[in-house]
């Protein structure tokens, strides 16, 4: 037995070395913080950052992104505003599969939150848009079946409309500045003060054990290889389904979402196909790891991830209502 | 400049965006092998990174697009940071799946149990971790293949239970296809070839930095050099501003000069005039700082100023080497020599060369008048821009000299009037009383003649009445003197030789001539003929021998010559200016007491006599028969040393045979238009006749206002204008002057009678040229008529 024993030594120290050069989690990465972590100091380390402070913008030109947000003319036929698909009351998204259109039909995927978007390094599911005036022209034509100069035209016809855009820009609607506004009003669309930011910033208690555990589970599985940085995600391309087909074989290559809010955005992925949170942990794990991960594994990390929830103006994100 | 400084910004601006471009690059790269090995574990810098190198590519499209020849390096930078994110994107999946295929694949590993694994099935793993720990090292195909060595070794083993076996092979298998894949992304990205473009481009940046610095420092150097040049020309500006103030300054003095000399010239009068010439020229040397300076005013160069600062004064000679080099050098009016050309003109004129000129300025006019100034040492007091000043200095001697002639001509003409006056008052007076005194005088002689022969007959003393007789003969003498003084001879003039009446005249001395006086005769002349009384002149010739052989009384000699004499300028003499023209010169010398001034002033008096017993009409007859053949008196005498006695007679210039007919005066005119001005129709008509016997053109005019006219018309028309007749002396001088205006070149002679009260002043001033006394005898009309009609066709000639 002695040679096989140095074999499984020599097997042991070769996989350990692996590990280190390969991602640096350690399979004891799970473990609790190391003794020199002391409460109070941020972990500046960890692969995931707080949300950052949203930018200074025009307040004015914001205010009025805010109230064309609302404003159901931009849509064909009067019907829809930005909120109907992205309602910042609840999750800046919809609790529906696919949302409907103006003019009948529905959206081909699953609407994203609108919260956080600027913090992502392109747009889109599928990740083609570089900016957030091309998103949201791309949008108004796309989903609101009107494209942005007529949705300036139709408001230039409304005299109190004329004045909101004169007091804010000192011109009339056009259709850059709508845009402008939308692009603005979007960058002020952040989450901040979740619970694991909080912890991130130096607060041990701020999340549960299990979302701690849920953590170490994240990082040890490979999940953060993906959805990292600021944003939890948002940040690069990756093969949807790296094991299994898991999407269109067109397009095997997605933009990671975020996954800030996470557990409000049901129902998950682009084709809306995982109804909770467990479900996508499990899909993902499967096809993006090829790993079979146990339910108590699963709790654990959505635990982690209902951390991941911030507030907006003072209020947590929340679900929409009837969503389940 | 500031097209430059642009330039250079925009430049060193291009350099900031390379260099930026760069640094982001480099950034970039960094982090994503910071990525690769774990360092770091998340994309929010590599994503700020990237965007950042697309602003700083943007940036540098911007800076560069100034260097339009710098486009396709540009575009290769462009495309290769395209292609360098294209890398990156795919760099972040394949990392992340590489990652997790790595921990995955050390977790299986790590997870199987060595007691559910054969030892061939040990050894197949462990070869396989070892396998892909080499490739995590090196990628190379050898190791690749050993990989794919033992996967195939390990993916033969059928799947064991209790372990996790196909999930561990499909990591392996990912390792195996992302690990090289990695390094190739990796290596390229690595070795993108845009640095050899960047490289280009900070090339054309500094060369186009060196372009524009050269640029820049050539514009510097044309800059500063143009402000050198705007120095030099400020400099030059200054100097020039210096020597024009100093010119000016130069220029008024000479200003100044003129106005006193022209003030002092106008000013002066008489023998004043000569005085002021010569103030004149000491003021000229003063401004000039002359040496030398040398005038000639007179005709011919006579009249010669000169002025030297140290030896002897430039006389004639000087004027005419100086005339004669400004005739070589073709100068007419203005010359200025010094150095080679001043040594080349000096160099045959010795009396130039004696005065060791270094410098000399000339002014020159009518070939007669000059004006010469010589420094003996350079720089000259007058430089050759000034040499003007000389010319008009010159015009103001010469109009000074003409004043100075003018004013002689006018005592001349003064004396000569007087003279006139006076002889006509005493011939009137003397055929007056003479005849009636001659009556008396007859009575005495015939009572005392009566009485002697009474006396004689009763033997009486008889010796008074001799004496009584004697003396009323003397005064019978003495008034036939008178009668022949008055009533001169008005008989036709017969063409005669003056030499055969001097022969005569000679041997008639002879006779009667002291003994103690020694008479030289030189009249190796021949044949002279004059126009005139032989008589006559033989009585003059008489008169002035014996008045020498008086003046020489006890011991001495008396000279007598005649000779022909050319004049070609008009001469001076005492008494006179004479024309030009041929002469018969009668010429008497003595060596006996001489003449004091006064004496001279007064010889030709009437009734002056030096001499007691002298009747004192002898040299006045003279005179008057002198002035009779259009003659000219030229006296020179000193006291104690001799007197000179001079007649100049004019010779008959005609073809004698053939004008034989036509000798009705002395002289006659060429057929001379003369406008003839008499307000009293007869006499205006007998004048005309006069003239034309004369051998003049008259044309006669009694209306003052159709003289005037004619005149006007054609000032050139007439030779000479004679105005006759004492009608309108009143106002004579204003008529005169408005003749003298409308043909300011014809010569005006006034003919009066002697009585006529004249106002001389005015006259001249009016523009007269002469006056005539005028009355039985026209002689005097016509030798003036020829005068001036000479004179004017010289002037004429002149002008043309």
């Amino acid at each position: 037995m002695r040679s096989g024993r140095r074999g499984v030594l020599t097997l042991t120290a070769a996989c350990a070395l692996l590990g280190a050069l390969g991602a640096g989690h350690s399979p004891t990465s799970a473990a609790p913080p190391p003794p020199a972590m002391q409460a109070g100091m941020p972990r500046a380390l960890e692969p995931i950052h707080p949300i950052p402070s949203a930018p200074e913008k025009d307040a004015r030109l914001v205010a009025l992104g805010a109230i064309l947000f609302n404003d159901k003319r931009l849509s064909a036929n009067d019907t829809m505003s930005c909120r109907n698909c992205h309602d910042t009351a609840t999750n800046g998204a919809s609790a529906q599969k696919f949302d409907p259109l103006p003019k009948g039909g529905f959206a081909a995927r699953n609407s994203p939150t609108v919260f956080n978007a600027a913090l992502n390094f392109r747009l889109d599911w599928m990740g083609d848009v570089r900016t957030l005036q091309e998103q949201a022209d791309e949008s108004m034509h796309d989903i609101m079946q009107q494209n942005a100069a007529a949705a300036a035209e139709k408001l230039a016809g409304d005299p109190a409309m004329v004045a909101t855009f004169q007091d804010a820009t000192g011109h009339g609607p056009d259709r850059a500045t709508i845009l402008d506004a939308l692009a603005d009003y979007q960058q002020t669309l952040l989450t901040p003060q979740s619970p694991f930011d909080r912890w991130l910033e130096g607060a041990p208690d701020a999340i549960s054990g299990d979302a701690e555990a849920g953590y170490g589970l994240f990082k040890f599985l490979g999940c953060v290889s993906c959805h990292q940085g600021g944003n939890v995600g948002g940040n690069l391309f990756q093969q949807s389904g790296v094991y299994t087909v898991l999407s269109d074989p067109a397009r095997p290559y997605l933009r990671v979402p975020s996954l800030r809010n996470v557990a409000t955005t049901a129902p998950y992925f682009h084709d809306g196909s995982a109804a909770t949170l467990p479900d996508a942990v499990r899909s993902m794990a499967r096809s993006q790891l090829d790993r079979d991960v146990s339910e108590g594994d699963v709790r654990q990390i959505v635990a982690f991830l209902t951390s991941l929830t911030g507030q907006f103006q003072g209020h947590p994100v929340r679900a929409p209502d009837g969503a389940h | 400049m500031r097209r430059q400084n642009e330039q250079e910004r925009g430049l060193r601006q291009a350099m900031a965006s390379i260099d930026g471009f760069v640094a982001t690059q480099t950034a970039l790269r960094q982090n994503i092998v910071s990525a690769r090995v774990g360092i770091v574990q998340d994309y929010d810098d590599t994503v700020q990174l990237s965007n950042q190198l697309e602003r700083a590519l943007a940036q540098l499209e911007a800076d560069f697009r100034f260097l339009p020849d710098q486009a396709a390096p540009l575009k290769r930078v462009a495309r290769a940071v395209v292609e360098q994110l294209g890398l990156i994107e795919d760099f972040k999946s394949r990392n992340a799946i590489l990652r997790n295929a790595l921990a995955a694949f050390s977790l299986l590993s790590a997870h199987l149990n060595p007691a559910d694994l054969s030892r061939n099935q040990q050894i197949a793993v462990t070869r396989l971790g070892s396998a892909i720990l080499d490739l995590t090292l090196n990628t190379a195909p050898d190791v690749v293949s050993r990989v794919d060595q033992q996967l195939g070794i390990v993916a033969a083993i059928p799947s064991i239970d209790k372990t996790d076996w196909p999930s561990l092979i499909r990591q392996a298998m990912a390792i195996r296809d992302g690990l090289p894949a990695m390094d190739t992304v990796l290596r390229t990205l690595s070795s993108t070839p845009d640095d050899n473009d960047l490289n280009g481009l900070r090339d054309a940046v500094i060369d186009r930095q060196a372009t524009v610095q050269a640029a820049a420092q050539r514009y510097r150097l044309a800059l500063s050099s143009i402000s050198g040049i705007l120095a030099l020309l400020l400099v030059r500006l200054g100097y020039m501003v210096r020597a024009r103030a100093r010119a000016l300054r130069r220029r008024t003095g000479f200003e100044q000069f003129l106005a006193d000399i022209s003030g002092r010239l106008s000013e002066a009068a008489g023998a004043g005039i000569e005085r002021q010439i010569g103030i004149v020229l000491g003021l000229l040397a003063d401004i000039t700082a002359a040496d030398q300076i040398c005038v000639a005013l007179g005709s011919g160069m006579a009249a010669i100023h000169g002025w030297s600062r140290v030896g002897a004064a430039p006389e004639a000679g000087w004027a005419h080497e100086i005339s004669s080099a400004m005739q070589q050098r073709a100068e007419a009016s203005l010359m200025y020599v010094d150095g080679a050309s001043l040594s080349q003109l000096t160099a045959e004129r010795p009396l130039m060369q004696a005065s060791q000129l270094r410098v000399l300025a000339a002014a020159r006019r009518d070939n007669s008048k000059l004006l010469a100034i010589g420094w003996s040492r350079k720089p000259a007091g007058l430089a050759r821009s000034e040499v003007g000043v000389l010319t008009v200095t010159l015009e103001l001697l010469v109009q000074a000299h003409a004043k100075l002639l003018l004013a002689q001509d006018y005592a001349r003409l003064d004396a000569s009037m007087r003279q006139a006056k006076r002889m006509e008052t005493l011939g009137s007076f003397a055929s007056g009383i003479a005849h009636n005194f001659n009556n008396i005088l007859s009575a005495i002689l015939g009572h005392a003649e009566i009485e002697e022969c009474t006396r004689r007959e009763h033997g009486g003393e008889t010796s008074n009445l001799e004496a009584l007789q004697a003396a009323g003969q003397r005064g019978q003498d003495l008034v036939g003197s008178i009668l022949a003084f008055g009533r001169r001879d008005i008989s036709r003039p017969k063409l005669i030789d003056v030499q055969a009446i001097l022969a005569e005249t000679v041997s008639l001395l002879r006779t009667t001539w002291p003994s103690d006086v020694a008479l030289h005769v030189d009249n190796s002349q021949a044949e002279t003929l004059i126009s005139g009384n032989a008589t006559q002149l033989q009585q003059v010739m008489l008169n002035i021998c014996r008045n020498a052989s008086q003046a020489v009384g006890g011991g001495g000699d008396v000279y007598v010559s005649l000779e022909a004499v050319a004049v070609a300028e008009p001469v001076a003499l005492s008494h006179a200016l004479v024309p030009p023209g041929q002469y018969a010169r009668f010429r008497v010398r003595d060596t006996g007491r001489g003449m004091d001034q006064e004496t001279l002033n007064m010889m030709f008096e009437p009734f002056f006599t030096s001499r007691i017993g002298g009747t004192g009409l002898g040299l006045a007859t003279a005179w008057e028969i002198v002035r009779d053949h259009g003659g000219f008196w030229n006296v020179s005498s000193a006291p104690g040393v001799g007197s000179i006695l001079e007649v100049w007679l004019p010779l008959s210039i005609a073809e004698l045979p053939l004008r034989s007919t036509h000798v009705a005066s002395p002289l006659h005119g060429q057929g001379e238009a003369i406008m003839v001005v008499n307000l009293d129709r007869p006499s205006l008509l007998r004048d005309e006749e006069v003239i034309a016997a004369f051998g003049f053109e008259p044309t006669g005019f009694h209306d003052l206002a159709a003289a005037l006219a004619a005149c006007r018309t054609d000032p050139n028309r007439f030779s000479v204008i004679v105005i006759c007749g004492p009608c309108f002396l009143t106002n004579s001088a204003h008529f005169v002057g408005k003749l003298h205006t409308s043909a300011p070149s014809v010569p005006i002679l006034l003919a009066v009678s002697a009585s006529a009260e004249l106002d001389l002043d005015a006259l001249s001033g009016a523009g007269l040229s002469d006056i005539v006394g005028y009355n039985a005898s026209s002689g005097n009309l016509c030798r003036a008529l020829v005068s001036w009609a000479r004179r004017h066709a010289a002037h004429s000639l002149e002008r043309t």
